[in-house]
C-alpha cells in the first residue's frame, strides 16, 4: 500500500506546514524561518531562472518572503471561511510569479528574458557546489547555460509550468491552483514545454 | 533525445542556488523585519474573532481523540449518529474509526476478533459506496482501514487457537472463521468489479481519442492511458494501492475528455 503510505507521509508534511503557517499568522518568526529555510533555494532558483540576473533574483526573493510576512499578518483580520491559505507552496510561487510579471512589466517586456543570455561565468556564480574542481564547475555551468538558453525558449507559462513540475516537483493539482486553470490543461502545457524545450536541446 | 535524458538535463537546473551568505544574512534582515511589524494588535483581534474555529473541527488525531473521549463519557447520541453515518473523507469518518478501535481495546480477545470482522464488513460497505461515487482518496482510506481490521482479526483468532480448546467454543471459532473468510471473499469480489470497471472506463475513453483534435492533449491522453493500463496490471497481481491509482488516472483522463 505503498500509494497510501505516500499520501499519508505527503498529508503529514503538509499537516506540518500548516501547523507553521498558522503559528506565522500568530506571529512566529521562529516558524517563519523555518518555512524560509525550506523554500528559499527553490523559489531564488525560479526567480533567476525567469531574469536571468542574480541580483535582481536575490533583491524579488527577499520581496517575495517579505510579502508573504506581510500577508500572513493581514489574515487574522479576515472572517473565518475567507481568505485561507489551503496550500501554502502553490500561495508562495503565485507571490514570487506575480513579482517576475511585475519586474518585466516595468521593463517594458513580455519575460522571456530576451536579450538577456546567461553566459557561461554568470551561471558558474549561482552554482553552490564546492565539492567540484573549477574545470568540472565550468563543465557543469556550460551545461546549464545550454539547458537555460532551451527553457528561455519556452514561450509563455509552459516555462513556469516545466520549472514547477521538474525543477520544484509541485504536483499537478498544486500548478492547476497557481495558475487558475484545469490540471487536464496543466498536464498538456507540461507536456508541450517538453516538446518546445527538446527541440532546442537538440 | 529520451525523455529521461531531458529530464535529467532539466533537473541539473536544481544546481542553481543562491549564495550562502546572502541567504543567512536575508533571513536576518526578514526576521528583523518581523520583529518591527506591528502583530500584537492582529494577533488580539484574532482571538477575540475566533470564537469556534471552524478549523478545530477538521480531522486532527488531538481533535478525533478528544472527540471520542467526550462522545464516549457522554454517550452523545448525536454525535454518535453522525458520525455512524459518515463515509470515508467525510469529516467524521476519522472520529467514527477512533470510536471503533476504542471499542476494540476495551474487549476481550473473543470479543476484539468479533468487532474488528464486523468493522472490516463496514468498511466494505462504505467502499462499495465510495467507489460507485469514483472518489479514490476515500477508495484509498477505506481499502487500508480494511486491510487493518481483517489483518488483525485473522491474527487475534490465530491467537485464539494458539490458548488452546477450551478457550472458546468450538462452534464461535468456526463463525468466527466463516465471518472473516465471507468477508475477504466479499472484498475480493469489489476488487475484481472495480477491475473490471477500470478496464471498462480505459476502453470508452479509447473510442472518444478519436474525437480530440488537440494533437498535444491526445498525446498526454494517450501517456495518461497507457500509465492507467500498467497501474492496472500491477493492481490486478495484488497491488490494491496501484488499483486505486489506475482508478484515479483514469478518471482524470475522463475529465480532460469532457
Amino acid at each position: 500500500m505503498i500509494y497510501v503510505i505516500n499520501r499519508v507521509e505527503e498529508a503529514m508534511n503538509k499537516g506540518e506546514e500548516k501547523r507553521l503557517v498558522r503559528e506565522v499568522q500568530a506571529g512566529s518568526q521562529e516558524s517563519f524561518g523555518r518555512l524560509y529555510d525550506t523554500y528559499i533555494d527553490s523559489i531564488y532558483r525560479f526567480i533567476y531562472l525567469k531574469t536571468s540576473s542574480k541580483e535582481d533574483a536575490q533583491d524579488l526573493t527577499s520581496q517575495a518572503f517579505l510579502r508573504v510576512w506581510e500577508t500572513l499578518a493581514e489574515f487574522p483580520e479576515a472572517k473565518p471561511r475567507e481568505k485561507k491559505i489551503r496550500n501554502f507552496r502553490a500561495f508562495l510561487y503565485q507571490i514570487a510569479r506575480n513579482l517576475v510579471i511585475d519586474y518585466w512589466r516595468e521593463r517594458g517586456q513580455k519575460g522571456d528574458v530576451l536579450g538577456r543570455v546567461a553566459d557561461i561565468a554568470e551561471t558558474a556564480g549561482v552554482i553552490e557546489d564546492e565539492s567540484q574542481n573549477l574545470e568540472e564547475k565550468l563543465k557543469l555551468a556550460s551545461d546549464i547555460a545550454q539547458v537555460k538558453k532551451a527553457l528561455d525558449k519556452i514561450k509563455g507559462d509552459s516555462k513556469d509550468v516545466i520549472i514547477w513540475y521538474y525543477l520544484d516537483e509541485l504536483s499537478i493539482g498544486e500548478i492547476a491552483r497557481i495558475l487558475g486553470k484545469s490540471r487536464g490543461a496543466v498536464r498538456v502545457m507540461v507536456h508541450r514545454g517538453l516538446k518546445e524545450a527538446r527541440k532546442w536541446l537538440k | 533525445m529520451t525523455e529521461y535524458n531531458l529530464e535529467d538535463k532539466i533537473k541539473l537546473l536544481k544546481q542553481i542556488k543562491p549564495d550562502n551568505e546572502w541567504k543567512k544574512s536575508t533571513r536576518a534582515f526578514l526576521l528583523s523585519e518581523c520583529q518591527s511589524a506591528d502583530l500584537e494588535q492582529n494577533t488580539e483581534q484574532a482571538r477575540n474573532r475566533f470564537w469556534i474555529p471552524m478549523r478545530l473541527f477538521r480531522f486532527r488525531p488531538a481533535m478525533a481523540a478528544a472527540l471520542v473521549i467526550i462522545f464516549t463519557i457522554t454517550g452523545c447520541a448525536y454525535g454518535l449518529n453522525i458520525s455512524k453515518r459518515s463515509l470515508p473523507g467525510d469529516m467524521f469518518w476519522n472520529v467514527k474509526v477512533s470510536l471503533e478501535k476504542a471499542q476494540v481495546t476495551f474487549s476481550s480477545l473473543e470479543g476484539k476478533v468479533k468487532l474488528e470482522t464486523e468493522f472490516a464488513g463496514k468498511r466494505l460497505e462504505e467502499l462499495k459506496i465510495v467507489s460507485s461515487e469514483e472518489k479514490p482518496e476515500a477508495v484509498a482510506q477505506a481499502v487500508e482501514n480494511f486491510k487493518i481490521y481483517i489483518n488483525e482479526a485473522k491474527e487475534g483468532l490465530e491467537n485464539l487457537e494458539k490458548e488452546g480448546p477450551g478457550k472458546v467454543k468450538q462452534e464461535t471459532y468456526a463463525a468466527m472463521t466463516t465471518a472473516i473468510t465471507t468477508t475477504e471473499v466479499e472484498y475480493e469480489l469489489w476488487r475484481q468489479d472495480l477491475i473490471g470497471e477500470i478496464e471498462a472506463k480505459i476502453i470508452e475513453t479509447q473510442e472518444k481519442l478519436g474525437e480530440i483534435e488537440d494533437e498535444d492533449k491526445l498525446e498526454v491522453l494517450n501517456i495518461l492511458i497507457k500509465e492507467a493500463e500498467a497501474l492496472l496490471e500491477e493492481g490486478k497481481l495484488g497491488d490494491d494501492g496501484k488499483l486505486v491509482e489506475a482508478l484515479e488516472k483514469i478518471l482524470e483522463v475522463e475529465r480532460m475528455i469532457d
